[in-house]
Formats: structure tokens, sequence, C-alpha cells
């Protein structure tokens, strides 16, 4: 028989029961319709977060006292004071490390700061004059911390936006003072605002920072020492001289400071070197995994549409019994019977799944740039997530409408045409 | 082959179909003879059970024999495969039934297409299924559904889907079981006339002698045999 005729004769049946066959599209059509709307919400999220961190500069590496242990997120460093200003210094050299470019010390700080009867805490970093360009930081108004600041240990700090707001609102901060844990300050700089309002939310910095000079910041407000007595730092941000040269410049500054901390040949590394490339791959990874565990679940629903296809098949293929045995005495072979049937349930779930792409991506497109409490979902839609949820749904009608499909062409045409 | 063969549409010998039912085994066709020339009109009769239907089964390629031989047009058909079989019932015969069989939800045209379509045509399907209506007086129901057309009619769609194929016989399971009389004299009167005017063999189950004399022949069954199978003057309606 003509595929188009079977396919006519198809649609003919799937008309013919319209509220049942609704029905049954309604299962699928939520299934696709919410895999597609949470892997785009999935996806979204992970893209948020790898702009987040391509913005902090993919050629970026920092170094952290304390050894590494295996994985990447759990190791003891903030513990050991093993990194000093010194060694800072020293992987400046261009000759120990010549694929790093700037290198920027930091020292970290937490206070509450009070300006015109404002106060609010703030997260503070001891920092040289390099640190605005290697954290991809900008100015707003005002000036960077110079190297004499650092130098002559000036109290001068450079505030971010939401501090400036918070503590000064609409008025000028630069050249304001600012108090900090009791010590005056005076404000040179404000920060541009960096990436959306609220981009504290997954790494806690940004606009809440204050940044002072690092002999500022340890002299009067740290005063960790390392354990050879020197200027203790907490983390060293360095970039390569480009992104092709990250892992050269890595391995430089091992071999440096294992140098520079005469460390001996056995002797594990008393601190950690973290590639940028590298967190934005894991981070990439656990995204992944995420988007997958979400589809899937949402995937779920799209088995229990099919469920649904293959109940509404058998009573379909036992009412229409008598059809059957009238199909088969003029002549439709068992094939013929099983392609009907088989052809009724794929354009059933066929039709689901292109409603459910058209509802899934309106959903995605309503929830893009919803305002949460502040934090705006972004959703991203792919053209390869439409196609596999529509090329599953088309799986499902045929594993589920095969079963039903078989039955009916092994019917006896003669039970068949006796059928009431 | 003798000429005489070829024109045999049917030859069966030894016919016999057996059904388990439980322990015991019911013998629904106990060792028919039976052969049709070419043009023939047979009614054949019997009480309930006597093997009737399981006859008409057997030569329609409903069914196979539990033992003996069947020859559709010197095919043997005891040893077709299912496949084989739908092609012979799409080419070789056209079913007529008590209860027409008709597809509810499409029209005469459709339903009167429906062979042509297993049988793989794909074009000039339409004008078949028109001509084959035209061929039954009901060239103007066409459109028509079956829920639209009265009995007599619905038969007559049902005789021209037998047609529409041009089998070599058409087998007819109490054709008129459900109409009144005027229209048993509709239906009986165009059977006759597919046999008169295209000679297209005709097999035709009934209860009713009256009906039994428009055939040509009567065959008689009675406990899965036949007992009597006589030539009679046709009754032309």
């Amino acid at each position: 028989m003509n595929p188009a005729i079977v396919a006519l004769t198809a649609l003919h049946a799937l008309t013919a029961n319209r509220l049942r066959a609704g029905l049954a599209l309604l299962g699928i059509v939520i299934g696709v319709a919410s895999v597609i709307a949470v892997v785009a919400l999935g996806r979204g999220a992970q893209e948020s977060i790898t702009s987040f961190i391509e913005d902090l500069g993919t050629n970026m590496l920092t170094v952290q006292p304390g050894g590494s242990e295996e994985g990447l997120f759990f190791r003891g460093f903030g513990t050991a004071k093993s990194l000093t200003l010194d060694d800072a210094a020293f992987l400046e050299d261009k000759v120990f490390a010549p694929a790093v470019g700037l290198v920027a010390p930091e020292i970290n700080f937490w206070g509450q700061a009070s300006a015109l009867q404002n106060n609010m805490p703030i997260q503070g970093v001891g920092v040289t004059s390099e640190y605005l360009e290697v954290r991809n930081f900008t100015l707003a108004s005002g000036r960077n911390i110079s190297p004499a600041d650092v130098i002559n240990r000036t109290e001068v700090v450079v505030i971010g936006s939401r501090v400036a707001q918070t503590l000064y609102g609409a008025r000028d901060p630069v050249g304001a003072a600012v108090r900090i844990d009791g010590r005056e300050f005076t404000v040179v700089g404000v920060l541009a605002s960096k990436g959306d309002e609220e981009s504290g939310f997954f790494f806690g910095f940004g606009n809440d920072t204050v940044l002072a000079p690092i002999t500022t910041a340890h002299y009067r407000l740290n005063f960790d020492r390392s354990s050879g007595g020197g200027v203790a730092v907490d983390t060293i941000y360095l970039q390569a001289v480009d992104e092709t040269s990250v892992d050269a410049a890595a391995s430089q500054i091992e071999t440096a400071l294992r140098l520079q901390h005469e460390l001996g040949p056995t002797d594990e590394n008393d601190f950690t070197i973290t590639n940028q490339a590298e967190v934005l791959a894991a981070l990439e990874n656990t995204g992944q995994v995420f988007v997958i565990f979400l589809g899937g679940i949402a995937g779920v629903s799209l088995l229990v549409g099919g469920i649904g296809i293959m109940n509404i098949m058998l009573v379909s293929v036992t009412e229409r019994t008598r059809e059957i045995g009238i199909r088969r005495a003029v002549g439709a072979k068992q094939r013929d019977i099983l392609l009907q049937f088989v052809l009724e349930a794929v354009l059933l779930t066929l039709g689901g799944g292109l409603i459910g792409i058209a509802a899934g991506i309106g959903i995605a497109s309503l929830m893009n740039n919803f305002d949460l409490g502040g934090e705006q979902l972004t959703t991203v839609v792919s053209a390869n997530t439409a196609l596999l949820a529509l090329g599953v749904s088309v799986g499902i009608g045929l594993i589920f409408g095969i079963s039903p499909a078989i039955r009916a062409a092994r019917l006896n045409p003669i039970e068949a045409l006796r059928y009431q | 082959m003798s000429e005489n063969s070829v024109n045999r549409v049917i030859e069966a010998s030894g016919l016999a179909r057996h059904y388990a039912v439980g322990e015991q085994v019911v013998r629904a066709l106990d060792g028919v003879d039976l052969s049709v020339e070419r043009g023939e009109m047979i009614a054949i009769m019997g009480p309930s059970g006597s093997g009737k239907s399981t006859l008409m089964n057997l030569l329609g390629c409903l069914d196979t024999p539990t033992a003996g031989d069947y020859r559709l047009n010197g095919e043997h058909v005891g040893s077709a495969s299912d496949d084989r079989l739908s092609v012979l019932r799409n080419r070789s015969i056209g079913f007529v039934f008590q209860n027409y069989n008709l597809l509810p939800r499409i029209n005469a045209v459709g339903n009167v297409t429906l062979p042509l379509h297993y049988g793989g045509r794909s074009s000039g399907t339409s004008a078949a299924a028109r001509a084959a209506l035209a061929r039954v007086g009901l060239a103007d129901r066409a459109e028509h559904k079956p829920t639209e057309l009265s009995g007599g009619e619905q038969q007559r769609v049902s005789i021209a889907r037998a047609l529409v194929n041009e089998p070599s016989l058409i087998l007819a399971d109490e054709p008129t079981g459900n109409l009144d009389s005027v229209t048993t004299m509709e239906v009986i009167s165009t059977l006759q006339d597919l046999n008169y005017r295209d000679g297209i063999t005709l097999l035709m189950v009934t209860h009713d002698a009256e009906i039994a004399n428009s055939a040509k022949r009567i065959i008689s069954f009675r406990d899965g045999r036949i007992i009597e199978d006589r030539a009679i003057e046709q009754v032309r309606l």
C-alpha cells in the first residue's frame, strides 16, 4: 500500500476521535515542553556562569598558600601562611617566569566601613596597582592605587560601586572620607560596576569590594605574617602573557616558587596554582551534568506520555477489531495493518512533539530575563535540544506504538470480522 | 492442463476443517469435494452449523484447511503464506457480508477504493471505484457515508467493493439476511446481473429457498458434508 495513503488513513483515524487523540497528545506535549524548558533553564545558568568566569579572563592564574589535595575545590588553602609579598615580587622576574605578565598579590580583610552616618560590611582587599588590570576591573571615577601608595602605605581606598552607592548615595565619593575599623581613609577612586548588579551571587566579590594599598592593608588592618616572617598574602593573581602560554606560566611559577621557598626535590608544594581555564572547564562539566540531570527528570514525564500513547493505541486496536478484519478481508497484509497503527502512534507523538517544542520555547522565552528577587533567569534554547526532543517523541511513538500494532496485525481475520 | 481445468475457478477435494474445542474435535467441515466452473452462480444452503460459513472462509482464503486440497484458479491454497493469502483475497476474491462490513467513517468511494489500495494501485483508484459504484446503480451515492445509506444501498456498496478488483469469484454470506423483501430483490438482481452480464462466478449462502432459486445450482450441507448438489432452472429477478 502506498505510504502516503497509509499516512492519510492514520491521520483520518486520529481525527475521528479528536478528544482522545488530543488527550494522548497532551502527555507528549507536556513531556517535550518540560524537557525543552528545563534544559533551556539549565543551559542559561551554565552560560551565565561561563560568561562570568570568562569575564575574569581565561589567561589568569592564581596562586594560593597551602598544598593541594586531590580535587579542585577541596584543599587547605587559606590556612597556611606560606605566600609572601616577596614571592609576588619574585614572580615578576622575567628570567624565572618569562610567560608571566602582570602579577597582583592580594591580602583579604573584612571590616565595617562607615561614612555620612551610613555603614556596611565590606570585603577589603589589599592590592597593588596591577590588581585592576589583572582582575578586569575598571574605574568609574577617580584614580587607581598607585605604586607610591604601596611604598608609602598611604591611607587611601578605591571602593566598589555598591559601597559608593550605600555610603554616599548620589554624592561623589572621590575625595571623601571613609572609616574602616575605626581608621580614616580617603576615597580616591570608584570601580565601575562589574557584570550585573548582583554579580556577587556566585563568588562573593565585585561591587562590595574596598581596595587599599597592600602595605596599608597589612600594617594597618591585617598584620598576618608568614611562617618565615614576611608579609603574608592570601592570593597572588597572575596573568600569562597570552592565552596560549597559560600552561607554560603555571610550570614557571611552580619552579620559581619552589626555588624561592627552598623546597627539596621530595617536598610537596606549599602553594597551589589554579588555572582559570581549568576552573571554567570544571564548572562547565558540572553544568553539563546539571542539565542532563534536569533533562532526565523532565524526560520521565515524556515516558509517562508514551505510556499514555500505548494505552490509547491498545484501546483503539480493540475498538477497531472489526475494521482490521474488513481490511484483512479485502487484501491487507499483516504489515499493512502494522504500518497503519505504528504510523498512527508516530503521527500522534510527532504532533505532540512539535506542539511541545513550540510550548517549551514559549515557556523558556517567558522565563528568560524573569526577575527572581534580584537574580535574572537566563534561558537558552538550543536547536539540538529541540531536534533531540522531536526525535525522542517519534521514538516513543515507535516504541509504545509497536506492541499494539503487532497485536492488531496478528488478529485472526475471521475472528476480527465476527467481533461485535 | 485440459480445457476444462482452465475454466475451473474452484477445485476442492476432501476439504476438511477441524477445531479443537477443549478435549473434543469439532469437524466443522468433513471431507468436501467441490468444483466450480467460471460463470457459475451457486446457492449454498443448510442449517446453522452445517459448515457453510467454514466453507466460505476456506474458499475465501481467510482460513486454511486441516486436510484436503483446495485449488483456486489452479493454485494450491493450503500451503500458501499469510501474505500470499492476502494477495489472493485481494486479487481473486470479493466478499459480500450479511452485515455489509463497510468502514463507517469513510464514504462509499473510500470503501470501494480500499481493495485497490491494498492491491498496490495508486492512480485512477477513484475513477475505478466510481465505475464499480455505477455498475451497482449507486453512481449518485458515491460521496455518502454508510450511515447515510439504506441497508440495500450499503449492501450494493459492498458488492461494488467486492467487484472493483475484478475478482474471479464473489463470495456472498447471506447477503440479504438483514434486508427487507424489496431491497432483497434489488440486491439479488444486482448479483444476478453481474453473473449474467459480466460472467462473474458467484457463491452465495442463503437460508431462503426463494433466493436459492435465483442461482443456477444449489448445494445443500449437513454436518459438514454436502448432501445434495443439483443444477436448477434459474429464476431471473
